[in-house]
């Protein structure tokens, strides 16, 4: 595929995700593999770093180096494969139940497998004191005494290694939808000359999602179907639930 | 009747129309098979190899040579890390990588241009114009040509020689040449060059002539590896008999209603106005704020998005010598305050120095040079230069400085004496330094002027140590002036299309 196999896209640290490479589906995503944060000097002092990094900083896993084995050194080359956005079922179900004159009718869809990104961590963890950010920020770490979680690192400038993609961004989308569920009555009627049919329905389209996926929805992709986005939740308008009110009268 | 009917089968059986006669190109738009033709088409192509030469004079201009050298810094943005600003500061603070967005477009950038010369040089090759006209067009082709490769060499050393056009994966993925093939190559370029171009007439407009491409030569002569001063001299002397002169005052050479003038061996064109001709750096240069007008000139004008960049350094400031005419040509101070959330809004412009300074709590040195009246925001009029009249008697002094001080002051005070500066009564490289420090500021020639001469290393470093202080923020690894450092490093996404590169050691 393309000139020496080259990969296509994923090059990049901020940006530019998906990647189309051979032997793997398309659109997997690349980033670095994250490893917590430098929480002791001891700490600093054995484990490998990037150019940027100092006590207190992030730690991405030293994957590789030029040579295809670890060289201790935090780089371009420990980007690898972190997710694939392609789900391994997608599945539908359709339930049509009817008593008396009531009609309900749900339609479930969902997805097993597959990951998404939350593309919105980009902004709601960049500690470069520039945005709002999650809560969890408050739990940074300051200095050795007050390390905080071990997942958020400190606020120093020029640590940018934080803000690239990595592995602590990937969700898994498995979810369930309740797609739509309509609840109708057909009301009985005499008989005359003026209405043959009256039926009311209730619908709600979206009505729920369950999904363990923390953002706000396991649907969305940045590019629609295109898959350069796939899989990533970049402030991407979330599904909306739909609640509509009707009734059918024939005449 | 059935005879008739099997002669029309048999012929229709046997004659076909050619296949090219249902290969039509498309009606609405040049592509090659249709274009290349006739010598309009080839000044068309001219213009583009032309035209690439506006992306260098840019932001990956400035940054590359200007903001990696002690003539500017700039002005920390707090409220906007986006990466294309952290790269800006990235090559200023000597912590770039292979990622870092601005070197990599001085990358693709000379290569687009390299490409349309090596293209419009195929095409021309065997067309049956007369030969004035082919010596015209191949004399401007080929400076352009040894210009990007010369922009090139000094920018990342060993670079792919490309001179014919890339038909397919086949001749696209070359090694890295060593640096003196493509000296090799560019001396070939600018030699012919000089052969067909002719003289400057007065008033000129804008095309390279043989003053031009002398003084690439002489440049040239003067950066590599092996150098060859008494070459370049002889360059030298031969522009100073097209006549050229220096402008009478420093104003007058960057005025955008005298381009192209008798001191201009050569600079890069543009038009301010609708067709997408204009400039636009000196947004870049103003310190950022929301009511730009007093800087500008133009109504609701801002620079909050683009502005802070390529600041002038208090080293440099301090660098002018009293008197000295070119300080308030190059530099202004921008005077105002600051609201609380650190928005600035200058109100007053003022020299550097000036006492009314201290009525202002915040204030911003910004680049004068270029700053001239213009009717639209982001759109500018103004010209940038490449080559001047007083580059070639500063050239030539620092050529004739170990032989014949005599002569090498007397060009330098030329240039002083333009300045309204006395005239010094001895010369040292150092001041031939300094004199092309000042003449030459803000003109991206700074931090290639400080490899060339060898002292990027030491004047660097002293310069970082002085500079942290200044900036407490500025991380510890900032400004470790190596060797390596001298070169920026081949655009990652080169490195991994083309797995025959090898990437500059250090990155």
């Amino acid at each position: 595929m393309g000139t020496n196999d080259t990969p296509v896209n994923g090059h990049s640290n901020q940006g530019w995700v998906n990647q189309l490479r051979v032997g793997h589906p398309i659109g997997v995503f690349t980033g670095y593999v994250f490893d917590g944060v430098y929480m002791t000097q001891q700490e600093f002092d054995t484990q490998p770093k990037h150019a940027s990094s100092q006590i207190g900083t992030v730690r991405m896993k030293d994957v590789s180096g030029p040579n295809g084995v670890p060289d201790g050194i935090i780089d371009m080359n420990d980007r690898t494969i972190i997710g694939d956005p392609n789900p391994d079922m997608v599945f539908g179900m359709t339930n049509d139940f009817s008593w008396n004159n009531f009609d309900l009718s749900i339609l479930l869809t969902g997805q097993i497998g597959g990951d998404i990104i939350n593309g919105n961590n980009e902004y709601t963890e960049n500690i470069d004191g520039c945005f709002n950010v999650l809560r969890s920020v408050a739990d940074r770490w300051r200095s050795p005494e007050n390390p905080g979680n071990g997942l958020v690192p400190r606020t120093d400038t020029g640590t940018e290694l934080y803000r690239y993609t990595h592995t602590g961004w990937v969700y898994d989308a498995t979810y369930l939808s309740i797609r739509n569920i309509t609840l109708g009555y057909t009301v009985p009627l005499k008989s005359n000359n003026y209405i043959s049919s009256l039926r009311v329905y209730l619908t709600a389209q979206n009505l729920k999602t369950f999904s363990k996926y923390p953002g706000m929805n396991p649907e969305v992709s940045e590019n629609g179907l295109g898959w350069n986005g796939l899989g990533i939740d970049k402030t991407t308008y979330p599904v909306p639930r739909i609640f509509s009110i009707g009734c059918s009268i024939k005449f | 009747m059935k005879k008739i009917l099997y002669f029309m089968v048999t012929v229709l059986l046997t004659v076909s129309c050619a296949d090219s006669f249902l290969d039509i190109p498309p009606q609405h738009y040049s592509n090659e098979s249709k274009f290349y033709q006739t010598q309009e088409h080839f000044e068309q192509a001219l213009n583009g190899v032309y035209q690439n030469l506006r992306g260098l004079c840019g932001i990956p201009g400035f940054v590359v040579g200007e903001m990696r050298s002690d003539n500017t810094h700039y002005i920390f943005n707090k409220t906007d890390r986006g990466a294309q600003f952290r790269y800006r500061e990235e090559v200023a603070d000597f912590i770039n990588d292979d990622q870092n967005e601005w070197s990599n477009e001085v990358y693709y950038i000379s290569y687009i241009g390299i490409s349309r010369a090596n293209t419009l040089l195929y095409h021309l090759e065997g067309k049956d114009f007369p030969e004035a006209f082919k010596q015209k067009i191949t004399g401007q082709t080929k400076f352009l040509r040894a210009y990007y490769y010369f922009t090139l060499v000094r920018t990342f050393g060993d670079v792919p020689l490309h001179t014919t056009p890339v038909t397919g994966p086949e001749n696209a993925f070359l090694k890295r040449s060593p640096v003196k093939d493509v000296y090799a190559l560019i001396l070939e370029d600018v030699k012919e060059a000089i052969d067909y171009l002719k003289v400057p007439q007065f008033p000129q407009d804008g095309r390279a002539t043989e003053g031009s491409a002398r003084m690439l030569l002489a440049k040239v002569l003067m950066t590599m590896p092996e150098r060859d001063y008494a070459g370049a001299i002889t360059q030298l002397r031969e522009i100073m008999k097209m006549g050229y002169k220096l402008e009478d005052r420093y104003s007058d050479v960057f005025e955008p209603s005298n381009k192209n003038n008798r001191e201009s061996l050569f600079e890069v064109q543009y038009q301010q106005g609708e067709q997408g001709q204009q400039s636009d750096w000196l947004y870049h240069f103003l310190p950022r704020t929301s009511s730009a007008e007093i800087m500008t000139g133009v109504p609701e004008s801002t620079t909050r998005n683009t502005g802070g960049w390529n600041t002038p350094t208090q080293d440099l400031i301090d660098a002018y010598e009293p008197g000295d005419e070119r300080l308030p040509v190059s530099i202004a101070m921008a005077a105002g305050k600051k609201d609380d959330n650190e928005d600035f809004t200058p109100t007053a412009i003022l020299p550097v120095g000036d006492s009314r300074l201290d009525n202002y709590p915040v204030k911003y040195p910004f680049i004068n040079k270029y700053r001239h009246p213009h009717a639209k925001v982001f759109n500018t009029d103004d010209n940038w230069p490449i080559y001047r009249y007083s580059d070639v008697l500063l050239s030539l002094a620092e050529c004739l400085l170990p032989d014949d001080s005599g002569e090498a002051l007397t060009l330098v005070n030329q240039v002083r004496h333009r300045a309204g500066l006395d005239p010094l009564d001895t010369i040292t490289e150092e001041a031939i330094a300094h004199e092309r420090r000042i003449e030459f500021a803000f003109e991206n020639q700074r931090w290639y002027d400080l490899v060339r001469t060898g002292k990027a290393i030491d004047v660097m470093t002293r310069y970082g140590q002085k500079t942290k202080l200044l900036y407490p923020d500025l991380l510890e690894r900032t400004y470790q002036v190596t060797q390596e450092k001298l070169l920026f490093a081949i655009p990652y996404r080169e490195m991994q299309i083309n797995n025959l590169l090898e990437q500059n050691k250090g990155y």
